[in-house]
């Protein structure tokens, strides 16, 4: 069914530099945080989000660029928010994090 | 590409149950999106399904049911002894990830649930049987049946307890409360745990605490507040809270001390009363303090309910979060060539 996808994607053939994404299951959480990530791009024209029904599990994107596909940049601001997780994860287990877990052992994948 | 700023961490505390951590450079937004995937999207087990055999007690089963489901259950990763999942697809969590040991039960392939997605908890109480072990002036007291009381059939999950034996001792509780018996009642019951996350029900939110806030930037004119008589300083100290200003070393001669900000997270609050103060005790009307709210470095307090250790519930955020961006961007390059055909 079209409608359990996780991801939409509306704009015109045409002009691929405008996308509105759909983003099933998804809200706030990344919504604002992706938002940010991508009006950080520098190919980024105008980027937003919203959550246009509290009961329904939509979050919208809409994501316009300088002249870049929307799709390459959104493909990009997904993977910045990637690396900045990695990051995040990184700093937090040289700072000891599981180590202090008095019962567990010591290994960290 | 973009050029994203790499956020920093500095760890203040980390505890098993508590944490208080900073993130520098970063945004409120990816902030946020890290609280919020704290609370809601944690995976933990909680008592979903609960079969009663017996319930003569003066709470009904729904009652119970709900009190079962907030009693936080702790995974415990036993190395050498756990078997973890063989159709895991991702390498992305560490080993003590609950998801590791146990699948969601909707993507389990059993009928029902299995030892893959659920974990059989029973109890039984009766007051009559257990009055018979009580000492003589305690027989009719109200008997207190806890989450002590519930035996596991999994040796990798099991209700939370205390930390410590010196913490047992100091509590007057033996565990969580679940109902009270008297004399002649009789509870009796099968509870199935399950995967969740806060998101469907926050019995699953393995945080009873997940708060960040903006690190203030404080600015002390000292030069101002040492020509101060000694009273007057007093009296900026007392314009907040205890605790909030106070003296870099009060067994100092009182001219010798320096006024400084003992509790960065409460200052901002309390900024506005210090500056009308120390305009008004100036003789140049100029106030004597400033601060403001960073937009980039904020401050996370973190409790856990027992069920994630802390440094593990901060980790599996993250991979939550990673793991939700790596399905997307595939998502989006499956239907970038689509893009293309058209
Ligand atoms: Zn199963």
């Amino acid at each position: 069914m079209a409608d359990e996808k996780s991801l939409r994607i509306l704009g015109q053939p045409d002009n691929e530099r405008e996308r509105t994404f759909i983003f099933r299951d998804e809200d706030h959480t990344l919504g604002n945080a992706l938002r940010h990530v991508l009006m950080k791009n520098k190919d980024t024209d105008f980027s937003g989000y919203s959550v246009p029904h509290p009961s329904e599990p939509f979050m919208h994107v809409r994501l316009q660029t300088t002249g870049a596909p929307a799709v390459r940049i959104m493909d990009e601001g997904l993977s910045n928010l990637g690396q900045i997780c990695d990051h995040l994860t990184a700093q937090l287990e040289a700072q000891g994090a599981t180590a202090s877990w008095p019962t567990g052992g010591e290994t960290t994948s | 590409m973009a050029r994203n700023r790499m956020p920093k961490v500095k760890v203040n505390e980390m505890e098993e149950h508590y944490a208080q951590f900073e993130i520098h450079d970063t945004d409120c937004s990816v902030a946020n999106a890290l609280r919020r995937v704290m609370i809601a999207e944690v995976v933990t087990m909680a008592v979903d399904l609960v079969t009663f055999e017996e319930n003569t007690s003066v709470l009904n089963d729904e009652i119970i049911a709900h009190r079962l489901g907030l009693i936080p259950l702790k995974y415990q990763y036993r190395e050498g002894e756990t078997r973890l999942r063989d159709d895991i697809r991702t390498t992305l969590s560490s080993e003590r990830d609950i998801q590791r040991r146990f699948r969601f039960t909707r993507e389990c392939d059993c009928d029902e649930y299995c030892q893959w997605c659920a974990v059989k908890l029973t109890l039984g109480v009766a007051f009559d049987e257990r009055a018979k072990h009580r000492p003589e002036r305690e027989k009719d007291l109200p008997l207190v049946v806890t989450s002590n009381d519930l035996i596991s059939e999994d040796n990798d999950v099991r209700p939370v307890h205390f930390e410590t034996d010196a913490e047992a001792d100091d509590s007057v509780d033996q565990g969580i409360t679940i109902v009270k018996l008297a004399k002649g009642q009789e509870l009796r019951f099968t509870a199935i745990a399950k995967l969740g996350i806060g998101k469907e029900h926050s019995k699953w939110s393995p945080v009873s605490k997940c708060v960040f806030r903006p690190q203030p930037h404080v600015h002390l004119d000292d030069d101002a507040i040492s020509k101060l008589p000694p009273a007057l300083r007093d009296l900026i100290i007392q314009a907040c809270p205890a605790g909030v200003l106070g003296y870099n070393d009060d067994d100092a001669p009182p001219e010798n001390r320096k006024l400084v900000v003992k509790n960065d997270a409460a200052i901002l609050d309390f900024v506005d009363d210090v500056k009308t103060l120390t305009q008004r005790l100036s003789p140049t009307g100029k106030s004597m303090i400033s601060a403001f709210a960073s937009d980039t470095n904020f401050i996370f307090d973190i409790e856990s309910v027992g069920s994630i250790p802390v440094d593990d519930l901060v980790l599996c955020a993250i991979y939550e979060l990673k793991r939700k961006l790596l399905d997307l961007q595939l998502a989006v390059n499956d239907l970038k060539d689509d893009d293309d055909d058209d």
